[in-house]
């Protein structure tokens, strides 16, 4: 039982960091940026929560801070039309020196982490825990249900098509990925106020490049995205495990399970054709074909 | 009967070079008017204005006489004018269903409602005889069927007048004779159809009127029943076109290329050549016809290395070469003019000049040391693209800012050069317009009579017969007849693409 409680906390952070480069890569964005998104939504939640007391208000910090980001991310990306990997890249860069930066100026720079108030578990586990499992239903729904959904799938297909009907494909894509950083600053969030309660420098340690591994392995769709987590969650409760009982395996070893499941899952199953056609190609509206 | 749609004066320009000038036109209720022009002519730039996609610079748009203003294609649909992309506008991730509700939107509320919708892809489907699954994906389903999606797509925005953008280009034989039936449904329910094309059989087949664009202005607008095949090409490029390519008597040397019993798999993993054989040699142009898609693709890929033969032999100057490396095979002198020429003949992202010296590099005169001699390269470019006519704004810009026929003429060009012993040229002319056709039959035939074995692949027929010495039909992935040019005909060979054995040779097997 304790170790399906690892399992759930352990995937919750990335579960929300897939969700949000789920809706990106399906509107045609591919976002290498997800590192740093968690990384500044796992520091301003800390912020928000230092400041105010409350965990909850901490997240809607780091949900503004990451929407923030994400703002710049598109002003980049969609309206400069700037290569997504290399600005994806910058931005993990970027986040690392600004929560490294603003944290040693606001909490100091003492070696021990400062602790903030968490989230208090309802039942077995925090809330969101169950948003995120809540938010496999939303998803599912947004994506195949509703038109918003349908111009999402579309945009990250066949851009010039929705360009011909009308509808702003810079708009949706804009939209698309505020949506989505916002969903990986909650997973940020998660990660330093549910699983630890405290921030430390660079914590995100590759969870950004885990979800981008789960929503391939996932196949682009939210339930295959939860599973793929739940893969990926188990080998991160692994670590704990096996570093708690103390199996005599080098801990270097059992750290890098989560890494080589990543590896192995894109090796496997990251085969080219199976993600959105227009993923990662910046769309120039140009009305003389 | 009443007219439709009325242009007048309708002019637009791109940085001061007049892509339309002055062109007025006018469409019956219930008749087809086709737009016949070569590539760069003006009829996408026409149509885009009409769409709503571009601005004139100046002119007027009328529809029943109305005068309007189209500022964006919502504007054209709610006139009741549709229009069906040489690229389709379709997600091809998305179902039947969800592309049209992508592109209309017409219902409240966030939630899509697909039982409604297609409900009402079923009626016009059934109405058309279209057999259009709305649930079916949009990828999943031939290009003919994509093409029926797009015009289920207009209708089901009571379109009046459809605009066919080249629609025939990406067709089948049998998928074209399909759409006629179709344009002829639209006319008798009062519906204008505007056919782009640059294929004169097919706008003398289905028109009833035509108007002919040449360097952007309207140089004929006639009656089909008043004109001919001959004279619209004239107006076309403006001078008499000859469609027979002169060519000396057949001087044939020894065999270059031995193909027997050749088995290929497609990607698909069926047969798609399944024992085929010929002969072609020196100084004679052998042309494959056939429909499309009966493994004419395979079989050239077979012979240049570029995919993989299951059995039966290749032989090339007496060599074996089967399921040798793509360039051992072209170092014995073999040229390739490949089906499709932006994906494997040109790199579009580099210069001209980088594309007609891919071959040269190598050798040691284009070399200063280990380094490429750009200035000897460039030089030999020129040289090239003076004595071959390549129109292009430079040798530095990106060979994607040619028109088709240009890239096209560069590809044979820099093919050509290597003074090849067997040339492979796939549908040379695809896509092309006629005044490049014309200079690249003529280069083909010039190889041919300096002592070139030529293979030719062709879903043309009409190219087929203005330049083989010798035609072979490919069916299922054999040849299943081979005559000599002389004893052609077209019903002949049309039997044979369909794939009925004559009785002579029917006979001979008992």
């Amino acid at each position: 039982m304790s170790f399906i409680r690892a399992v759930l906390e352990s995937s919750t952070s990335i579960l929300f960091a897939s969700f949000g480069v789920l809706i990106m890569q399906l509107a045609g964005v591919l976002n290498i940026g997800a590192e740093g998104m968690m990384l500044v939504g796992a520091f301003f939640g800390v912020l928000g929560s230092s400041l105010t007391g409350n965990a909850f208000i901490g997240t809607l910090f780091a949900i503004a801070a990451a929407g923030i980001t994400g703002v710049l991310f598109g002003y980049c990306t969609v309206i400069k039309k700037a290569n997504q990997v290399v600005v994806g890249i910058a931005f993990n860069i970027l986040a690392s020196g600004l929560t490294t930066t603003l944290y040693r100026h606001i909490f100091g720079m003492k070696s021990d982490s400062t602790k903030v108030v968490g989230y208090t578990d309802l039942g077995p586990f925090s809330l969101p825990v169950y948003l995120g499992i809540a938010l496999i239903f939303v998803l599912s729904v947004l994506l195949y249900k509703t038109k918003y959904g349908l111009k999402i799938r579309g945009v990250g297909e066949y851009p010039m098509a929705l360009d011909s009907f009308g509808l702003s494909v810079d708009r949706i894509r804009f939209l698309s990925i505020i949506f989505g950083s916002m969903l990986i600053g909650v997973g940020g969030a998660y990660l330093s106020l549910g699983q630890l309660s405290f921030f430390t420098e660079d914590m995100v340690t590759g969870r950004g490049y885990i979800a981008l591994a789960a929503v391939i392995f996932g196949r682009y769709s939210p339930v295959g995205t939860f599973l793929a987590v739940l893969v990926f969650g188990t080998g991160e409760a692994l670590v704990y495990r096996l570093q708690a009982i103390g199996s005599g395996v080098p801990t270097q070893m059992i750290l890098m399970i989560p890494y080589l499941l990543t590896v192995i899952v894109v090796a496997f199953f990251g085969q080219k054709g199976e993600g959105p056609a227009a993923l990662g190609v910046p769309f120039f509206k140009n009305a003389k074909e | 009967m009443s007219v439709m749609l009325e242009l007048k004066n309708i002019s637009r320009s791109f940085g001061g070079v007049f892509a339309n000038k002055d062109i007025s036109l006018r469409v019956e209720e219930g008749t087809v008017y086709s737009l016949l022009g070569e590539n760069g002519a003006g009829k996408s730039t026409l149509m885009n204005v009409l769409y709503g996609l571009l601005d004139p610079d100046s002119g007027e748009i009328f529809i029943d006489g109305q005068k309007v203003e189209i500022r964006s294609p919502k504007d054209a649909i709610s006139h009741g004018i549709g229009m069906v992309h040489q690229h389709f506008m379709l997600v091809n991730a998305l179902s039947v269903v969800e592309n049209i509700i992508l592109a209309m939107d017409d219902t409240k509320g966030i939630f899509i409602d697909k039982d409604k919708m297609s409900k009402r892809i079923r009626e016009i489907s059934k109405l058309y005889g279209f057999n259009i699954d709305p649930d079916e994906i949009v990828g999943e389903m031939s290009v003919g069927q994509q093409q029926r999606v797009e015009i289920v797509k207009a209708i089901y925005h009571d379109c009046r007048l459809l605009i066919l953008d080249e629609p025939t280009a990406v067709l089948t034989p049998q998928e074209t004779e399909e759409l006629y039936v179709i344009i002829d449904q639209l006319r008798s329910e009062k519906k204008s159809v505007i056919f782009i094309s640059h294929k004169l059989h097919e706008v003398m087949h289905v028109s009833n009127m035509i108007g002919v664009l040449r360097n952007g202005e309207m140089v004929a607008s006639i009656k089909k029943e008043d004109t001919n095949e001959a004279e619209l090409a004239a107006y076309m490029v403006g001078k008499k076109v000859n469609f027979t390519v002169e060519k000396d008597e057949m001087k044939a040397g020894d065999t270059v290329l031995e193909v027997s019993d050749l088995m290929v798999k497609s990607h698909k993993g069926n047969m798609a050549v399944n024992g085929l054989s010929l002969k072609v040699r020196a100084g004679e142009i052998y042309g494959v016809a056939g429909v499309d898609g009966n493994g004419q693709t395979e079989f050239v890929e077979a012979i240049t290395g570029l995919c993989r033969a299951e059995g039966g032999t290749i032989r090339i100057l007496g060599k074996d070469m089967i399921n040798h490396e793509p360039g051992e095979v072209l170092s014995l002198g073999v040229s390739h003019i490949p089906e499709d020429r932006q994906k494997m003949a040109i790199l579009m992202k580099n210069s001209l000049m980088e594309n007609m010296v891919m071959y040269d590099y190598k050798k040691p005169e284009y070399k200063k040391g280990p380094f490429i001699d750009w200035k000897k390269e460039a030089a030999h470019a020129q040289d090239i693209i003076t004595k071959y006519n390549i129109k292009a704004p430079g040798l530095y810009t990106n060979i994607e800012f040619l028109s088709g026929g240009n890239q096209q003429k560069a590809v044979v060009a820099r093919e050509l050069e290597k003074s090849p012993k067997l040339l492979l040229a796939v549908d040379p002319t695809r896509g092309v317009d006629i005044g490049a056709i014309e200079f690249i039959h003529k280069e083909i035939v010039k190889a041919r009579t300096a002592g070139c074995a030529v293979l030719l692949v062709s879903s043309e027929l009409d190219e087929i017969f203005a330049l083989s010495d010798t035609i072979g039909v490919i069916y299922e992935g054999q040849i299943i007849g081979e005559m000599d040019r002389k004893d052609a005909t077209i019903e002949k060979v049309g039997l044979y693409m369909a794939g009925m054995q004559d009785k002579e040779s029917a006979e001979m097997g008992a």
